[in-house]
């Protein structure tokens, strides 16, 4: 067939594999190869820079830790770090509070229409441009806007931030709950109603229980994408609100690349971590409800 | 075409760490209907596979009409297959499911169409040509499967459980479809299933398969008088089989279960005696091996299903005219087998490696 | 729960939705509003109307420019990640072999990595390794194609996955090369997924702002990064024209791949499924009617 490897003993044995295997190979090949490409670049290129002071393109210089000195101990780099994790949270927790309800009365429509265009409504978004949407904030919250006179102050400051990262984030934040919402066995509501419990407790002790992994993942996803949002709160901080995604840019602008690189690792960091923090905590939430997946069913 | 229409020699697969196909020898001859049976995960499937090209062996050749095929890829292979569920072409029509095969060779434009309404008139769909798969039913789907497979004219049709996801009363009738399709077009056919009545019925002869091990081949009769080992005895039929030990009082037989059967050479063999050559007699009869009780007896028309219950608590079945029979349960009874229809199971039945041994 | 009580509770259900979609659709609707208005500070209700910002906007040259360059960016980008993530999707789907279950997650990564340190890994690597990707269409693409990539390897392999592998041995058997058989029996029957990826995966490109700011000098810039830079500095009824024009894109095209979501049985799922990979699997339609 094709080119024959050498494999004297056992003429036939595994051929068939190998050749399986090297379409497979030169299938994902280029993909695959783009990608370790760019995971190498971060490791290699970010780590390098960050353990450098001067500014310079090249890509050996001096070891030096001065720069991650200064990304964990000047006072303006960890109010960043603060802020990051503190927009993070607060968004995090409204986001999912309000996707919940949201998908708990989505899955209740009765018209198919209306829940389709209530589908579309709230999906779509995704779609439209972070700075359209960031925007449409900015003119609402905006002197003269419609909501300027209620929420006044709230543009350029933490809250219009808050405000605007919500509305970017829910549409994240509904999907994973309809996904685990619709895997609830049938009748296990009526069940508990049917043995006395009141709506407030069967949320407690049946409804939430039974769809946590639904919610961290939805907590998961939202915190990932809210602390290295750069957009949203770069237009509706208005310079005034800082994150990490901001300071590395606004580094880069002035040319303090080992520091851009620091807070980028920084920002990786807590990325990773929050992803395995969740991972571990979904873990725990499939211990009390193992979703029945079916696998590969071939 | 040579007279062997496949040969497959030593052929073995493993996915990971399961032997899925161990050393399997089969030789299929031209014209004949050849089926693969055993219970699932055999590696019935995987051989047929191997034979279509689908699946690559680890070890061992294929060869079709004489011709080495091992390395050739599926579609420059004599062969086609009928899939388990059809695997129809949803995207396509009746027509143009059944053409695929032609217009990948290059056939030309009128005699596709010839030769796809001869095909659809053989098996009886030619009104469906330009319906959709999904609009037919689950035997209609199987139909144009065969169709798309042998309108190529193959050197041999492989069927991987062509009737299994049809209802039974469907599946009757289709084995006489199948049988008088392969009748009429000449083709080999190599069938795998894991239905022994669906095996015996159309087969010319059968390859019983266990654990990725060919067990027997032979003919459906073969297989049933003769089987070569204890699972190939236990699998066709129903049999009472029979672990014995020599009898210390009598040489030339060998005991089991409170029952002494006269054995021709004596030793431990293993017995077995299909359940209609069990005779249900007195207790004092000279003929009886050994004494039970009955436990049921069951009305299956044309037979009386007899369970009995040997002194060491071992189930016994025996089959009798139901029009002569007058057991009743609970009654002791001597059990009677005439020596004629007693089969000594060879005790290494594995060993078959040889084509004239049972075929 | 009595008739009434019941007919309460839904109607407080319809009321709480409705409330959402006001909130959801807000931002946009103000924006649409606005770019017909006379103010030249928008967000309030207009005291006329002008289709005035439009003509400016489209004569702006950043933004006409820009446009083209997004464009650009986005069909190389989506061209590039369907046919390696397709390639990648297929491989992982339908054959075995070792360190599948590893690439399979190395394809949905980037899902865990920041925008922004994509966006500056890339800007370093090009300004130390290949000056010239900085600011071209070609290096701007290739870097999209890490946020793309996940999605379509995700989508597509999602169609495969629930395609019988029979189907295309069926057609090998019949005489087909592998390649025919990818061609006439699994393409025709993935292609909305295809579909759906290519649009979800142009606009994503389309709208990319994070990453490509880095990659680009502040004159000569992608749409999105346009108007980012330009709002940064003052608010503009031109943006608001702009985003306007890019908003009614984006729902047109929306339409359509929720229609080609609904062939595929959810490619909208298909965004959440991405988005929520390394987490839920592509459960259900996002698209489909409600369960009861």
């Amino acid at each position: 067939m094709t080119r024959e490897t050498p494999a004297p003993a056992l003429t036939k044995e595994g051929r068939g594999r190998t050749r399986e295997r090297r379409v497979a190979y030169a299938l994902v090949a280029p993909g695959a190869a783009y990608l370790v490409l760019i995971f190498l670049s971060i490791v290699l290129l970010l780590v390098s820079y960050s353990f450098r002071t001067e500014q310079t393109s090249r890509l050996i210089a001096p070891f030096d830790t001065g720069t991650w000195a200064e990304a964990l101990s000047n006072p303006y780099n960890l109010a960043v770090l603060w802020t990051t994790l503190r927009v993070g949270a607060l968004v995090t927790l409204l986001t999912v509070v309000l996707a919940y309800p949201i998908a708990w009365c989505l899955l209740r429509v009765r018209r198919w229409w209306v829940a389709g265009l209530l589908m579309f409504v709230i999906f779509s978004p995704i779609l439209v441009s972070v700075v359209v949407r960031s925007y449409g904030w900015m003119l609402l919250l905006g002197h003269g806007g419609l909501l300027g006179g209620v929420l006044r102050g709230w543009l350029y400051h933490e809250p219009g931030v808050i405000l605007a990262l919500v509305h970017v984030e829910l549409p994240f934040a509904v999907f994973p709950l309809l996904a685990s919402l619709r895997n609830l066995p049938p009748g296990v509501l009526e069940a508990a109603a049917d043995l006395g419990a009141p709506p407030l407790r069967r949320l407690r002790t049946v409804l939430l229980p039974l769809t946590a992994s639904g919610i961290v993942a939805s907590a998961q996803l939202v915190f990932a994408l809210t602390v290295s949002a750069f957009a949203t709160p770069s237009l509706l901080g208005g310079g005034r609100v800082t994150v990490l995604a901001q300071s590395v840019y606004q580094n880069i602008q002035q040319l303090r690349w080992p520091l851009a690189a620091a807070q980028a690792l920084l920002l990786l960091a807590i990325a990773l971590a929050v992803l395995a923090l969740f991972n571990r905590l979904s873990r725990y939430a499939d211990v009390r409800h193992r979703s029945p997946e079916g696998g590969d069913s071939r | 075409m040579s007279d062997r229409a496949i040969a497959v020699r030593s052929l073995s697969k493993s996915f990971g760490r399961k032997d899925v196909l161990n050393d399997i020898e089969l030789t299929v001859r031209a014209g004949e209907f050849f089926s693969l049976l055993g219970p699932s995960g055999c590696g019935k499937s995987t051989a047929l596979r191997i034979i279509a090209g689908l699946e690559r062996p680890d070890r061992g050749r294929v060869l079709l009409g004489g011709a080495d095929v091992t390395g050739t890829p599926p579609h420059r292979r004599p062969t086609n297959l009928v899939f388990q569920q059809g695997a129809l072409f949803p995207h396509m029509t009746v027509f143009d499911n059944v053409a695929y095969g032609l217009r990948a060779r290059r056939t030309g434009r009128a005699e596709i169409t010839r030769r796809v309404a001869e095909i659809l008139d053989v098996v009886g769909m030619s009104e469906f040509a330009g319906r959709a798969p999904s609009t037919l039913s689950g035997g209609q789907r199987q139909r144009i499967a065969i169709a798309r497979a042998l309108v190529g004219r193959p050197d041999v049709l492989l069927l991987d459980e062509p009737l299994s996801a049809l209802d039974l009363g469907l599946q009757l009738r289709m084995r006489r479809e199948l049988r008088r399709l392969q009748r009429q077009t000449g083709t080999t056919f190599v069938c795998v299933t894991h239905n022994q009545s669906e095996a015996m019925e159309v087969s010319d002869r059968i390859a019983v398969m266990n654990d990725g091990r060919v067990e027997q081949i032979g003919t459906a009769e073969e297989l049933y008088r003769a089987p070569v080992s204890r699972f190939v005895a236990g699998f066709i039929g129903e049999n009472n089989l029979f672990d014995t030990a020599p009898d210390p009082g009598s040489p030339g037989r060998s005991r089991a279960d409170g029952l002494t059967f006269p054995v021709p050479g004596g030793g431990s063999p293993l017995v077995a005696v299909r359940p209609e050559f069990i005779r249900v007699v007195e207790p004092s009869d000279e003929g009886a091996i050994g004494g039970a009780v009955v436990r049921s007896v069951g009305f299956l028309g044309a037979r009386i299903r007899i369970v009995l219950e040997t002194s060491t608590g071992r189930e016994v079945l025996a089959d009798t005219d139901a029009h002569s029979s007058t057991v009743t349960v609970g009654a002791a009874v001597g059990v009677a087998v005439d020596p004629a229809h007693l089969t000594v199971v060879p005790a290494d039945g594995r060993a078959v490696r040889s084509e004239g041994a049972a075929g | 729960m009595t008739p009434a009580g019941r007919r309460a509770a839904a109607a407080l259900r319809v009321l709480f939705l409705a409330l959402v979609a006001v909130f959801v659709l807000l931002p946009l609707a103000v924006v649409v509003v606005s770019s017909f208005s006379v103010d030249e500070t928008g967000g309030g209700w207009p005291s006329g109307f002008t289709l005035r910002w439009f003509q400016r906007a489209l004569d702006h040259e950043p933004f006409r420019v820009g446009l083209l360059y997004s464009l650009e960016v986005a069909g190389v980008a989506t061209v590039i990640s369907l046919v390696f993530g397709t390639m990648a999707a297929y491989a992982i789907a339908r054959h075995r072999f070792p360190g599948r279950e590893l690439l399979r997650s190395v394809f949905v990564m980037p899902l865990s990595l920041p925008r922004v340190v994509a966006g500056f890994c890339l800007f370093v690597l090009y300004a130390s390794l290949f000056p010239a990707a900085y600011g071209t269409v070609g290096g701007i693409a290739f870097a999209h194609c890490l946020l793309l990539m996940p999605f379509v390897v995700a989508v597509v392999g999602a169609a495969l996955a629930g395609l019988d592998p029979a189907l295309e041995e069926a057609a090998r058997d019949l005489g087909s090369s592998a390649g025919r058989a990818f061609w006439h029996v699994t393409l025709p029957q993935i292609r909305w997924a295809l579909l759906a990826a290519g649009i979800f995966a142009f606009i994503t490109s389309f709208d990319e702002v994070d990453t490509s700011v880095f990659l680009m000098p502040a004159d000569t810039t992608t749409l999105p990064v346009a108007m980012f830079l330009r709002l940064e500095q003052q608010q503009d009824p031109t943006v608001t024209a702009m985003s306007s024009i890019l908003i009614a894109g984006s729902l047109l095209l929306a339409a359509a791949a929720a229609v080609a979501a609904r062939r595929t049985g959810g490619a909208l799922g298909g965004v959440g499924a991405t988005a929520g990979a390394r987490t839920t699997g592509p459960e259900g339609s996002a698209e489909g009617e409600p369960t009861p």
